[in-house]
């Protein structure tokens, strides 16, 4: 029997949250040194998930809040690369004329996650960090081959959002700055009409002898993969009649552990060829 | 405001609630919710999932829609927030209550303040929206009762309603 993640758990009152310290710092190297000085830290930035969290047993000695760290909430484009803050919420970000302009297919799936309420509130930073496989932006990024970029007292690292997930942001380190690759990538979509039981985002990105596709795939209790094929073709319509067939052979990497309680492999091997198939075809008018 | 790197366990907070300035310290584990309903008496923010899902507990900050249940109370320091209390004025029902009344787009009445106040921001930022606008923004709260056609009706009346006000 597979135990699903939260089965079972009761929220407790709100009244009952642990209590904590309060730190404000107004910059990134103040957040690093409050980081460094609690004993128990956790990380506020939109907050739409931490509460959540105390409901489920998170009991941390402090919290450090990014509200007043401006350098969190920037975007900027040099027409080769996005950079993104971390604490840029997903109304600010997928609104944004830059993001618009530099990334249209990301920032239409950006627009599409949560729920407008969540959408205002809830930041870019948080929802990877949060490390809930139903949160939509580690696949948005995954399949951008977007790169997160963490900060420390010794200097930044950079990491996937695979990275991520397998547990290697150093410890105490802040995610400062998400960046996406801009120049190279011709077409993105993000397919969510099966959600929760499955959903998929797609770049198709140019390389000097063809194209890359890559196709990052999630269920709610699976975090991405990410599949990728290499073309030897930029005939986009023939991409598009030969969706299906792309499609079957991206699917079959698809990992033998990637099955879950709700949504099996052989599920998501049927479901998800046959919605990359569907974007595909769409992508003649990229 | 307390010293930047200094750890506090209490805020001294500074907000504008429903028009009106609020001074008060809190602790800073204190939701917007219980500070609400607790310290001020304001029980019209209605407390369902405790998790921000539902949605029954939108109050606005700055005009925009947040659980008060999972936004801490420090959060609003500076801020404009709106409580469903301060909707109405002099007794007066807002044009969206009015819409939701006249529709009947309620039954238990528990999602109704957040409704509300969801449909005040969306009008607000969108006053010309449309029918699928009003359902992927109604989308972001939960109401078992009523299938959501009456409420989206109202919010389609108000907004009519409030145009029609804005006319000169």
């Amino acid at each position: 029997m597979q135990l699903i993640p939260s089965a079972g758990l009761v929220p407790t009152s709100a009244r009952s949250l642990p209590r904590f310290k309060l730190y404000e710092p107004r910059s990134i190297a103040q957040a690093l040194d409050a980081l460094a000085a609690a004993a128990n830290p956790v990380v506020l930035a939109g907050g739409t998930d931490l509460v959540a969290r105390f409901n489920e047993g998170l009991s941390p000695g402090e919290m450090v809040s990014l509200a007043h760290v401006a350098e969190l909430r920037s975007i900027a484009a040099d027409g080769v690369t996005l950079r993104i803050g971390a604490c840029v919420s997903h109304d600010a970000g997928c609104t944004n004329a830059i993001v618009r302009e530099q990334i249209p297919g990301f920032s239409r799936a950006w627009a599409r996650i949560a729920n407008p309420r969540i959408r205002f509130n809830a930041t870019l930073g948080g929802n990877l960090m949060a490390l809930r496989p139903r949160y939509e932006c580690s696949l948005l990024l995954t399949a951008a081959r977007a790169r997160l970029e963490f900060t420390t007292s010794a200097g930044t690292i950079t990491l996937t959002p695979q990275d991520l997930w397998a547990g290697h942001a150093p410890a105490r380190s802040l995610l400062t700055t998400i960046t996406l690759d801009t120049a190279d990538l011709l077409w993105y979509a993000y397919e969510r009409s099966m959600r929760p039981l499955i959903t998929l985002a797609t770049g198709l990105r140019r390389r000097p002898d063809g194209l890359l596709l890559s196709c990052a795939v999630a269920t709610e209790y699976l975090r991405p993969v990410l599949l990728e094929l290499e073309m030897d073709t930029t005939d986009l319509p023939s991409i598009a009649r030969n969706s299906r067939e792309i499609a079957k052979n991206v699917f079959a990497q698809l990992p033998g552990t990637f099955s879950d309680p709700v949504a099996t492999r052989a599920y998501c091997l049927a479901a998800g060829t046959t919605l990359l198939a569907r974007q595909l075809a769409g992508v003649a008018h990229a | 405001m307390p010293e930047t790197m200094t750890a506090v366990s209490e805020y001294p907070l500074e907000f504008r609630l429903n028009n009106q300035p609020v001074r008060c310290r809190v602790p800073v584990e204190r939701t917007l919710a219980d500070f609400l309903h607790d310290d001020l008496g304001l029980t019209g923010t209605k407390l369902g999932c405790s998790r921000g899902v539902c949605g029954a507990c939108v109050t606005l900050v700055d005009g925009k829609p947040v659980a008060s249940c999972s936004t801490f109370a420090f959060q609003v320091n500076g801020r404009e927030v709106l409580s469903i209390e301060g909707l109405e004025t002099d007794g007066v029902l807002h044009t969206i209550q009015q819409a939701f009344v006249a529709r009947s787009a309620f039954q238990c009445g528990y999602c109704t303040a957040g409704m509300v106040l969801l449909t005040k921001s969306l009008l607000d930022h969108h006053p010309e929206p449309s029918r699928e606008l009003i359902v992927e923004w109604i989308s972001s709260n939960v109401c078992r009762c009523t299938g959501y056609a009456l409420i989206i009706e109202a919010v389609e009346e108000a907004a009519r309603k409030l145009r029609a006000e804005r006319q000169p």
